[in-house]
């Protein structure tokens, strides 16, 4: 089951890092002046999708600690840029991944971080489990 | 032909004897939508200048994606940090997920002919 987690979380990290860092490609590289907030945060975005899946894929501790804090930044960027594109709609003249809570993705991007950090604190690498979490 | 597997997938992770037939399934469908994309780009390279896409950065993009998606995330391969470890087959969930992320490149693919 933790295998299974892990690898689903990898490939859901992974499609969001290529739609994100495609997508950010393109609006930096041909439309960069239209909406230069909402395109660095798309930029922001497939970062921290790019650095989540490549600590998911890895077993240490350390890599559980980038995870978690890619995670808790895709949490809080979330819901900061959810919320702001709400209540002030002037400042993103075009939708990022974590618009209106990511809902151009089936809000996928609001309920991944936190199933992601569920997961992880749920699941420490196998020299730090106590007997109750290896069970 | 794309739902279907992704429901055969889905089932197979509870039915130990479903297993086989679909990661059959899942090389086939890989083949078909190489097919696919190779016949999309041929009539979009051979189209008048009106009738291509208006973006196509963004078609090719698709297509790349719809694509690579299958071998890049089905692809077993050990934990980057322990090279030396078995390698167990791909989690039929991933194979599910890569499937729903498919079949919308697809649709996107459709969408921005």
């Amino acid at each position: 089951m933790s295998s299974t987690g892990r690898q689903v979380l990898v490939a859901v990290y992974a499609i969001f890092a290529v739609a994100a860092g495609a997508r950010s490609l393109v609006q930096l590289t041909t439309e960069f002046g239209a909406a230069p907030l909402a395109y660095s945060l798309s930029a922001l975005a497939a970062g921290v999708y790019v650095v989540a899946t490549l600590a998911l894929r890895r077993t240490s501790e350390r890599a559980r600690r980038v995870a978690i804090t890619a995670c808790a930044v895709e949490a809080v960027g979330v819901v900061v840029v959810g919320t702001l594109s709400l209540v002030r709609q002037d400042w993103f003249p075009d939708q990022t991944v974590w618009s209106d809570y990511g809902i151009g993705y089936g809000f996928v991007p609001l309920v991944l971080p936190f199933v992601g950090l569920w997961w992880l604190l749920r699941h420490p690498p196998a020299g730090l489990r106590t007997p109750a979490s290896t069970t | 032909m794309l739902a279907l597997v992704a429901v055969a997938a889905a089932l197979a992770s509870r039915v130990a004897s479903l297993e086989p037939p679909v990661r059959v399934a899942v090389v086939a469908v890989e083949a078909l939508l190489a097919f696919l994309v190779v016949a999309d780009l041929g009539l979009v390279l051979r189209a008048d200048d009106a009738d291509r896409p208006a973006s196509m950065v963004t078609h090719l993009g698709y297509a790349v994606a719809a694509v690579g998606l299958l071998p890049v995330l089905a692809w077993r391969r050990p934990p980057v940090d322990d090279p030396d470890a078995e390698v167990e087959p791909v989690s039929l969930w991933v194979v599910v997920i890569t499937l729903v992320a498919v079949a919308v490149c697809v649709v996107r693919l459709a969408q921005t002919r």
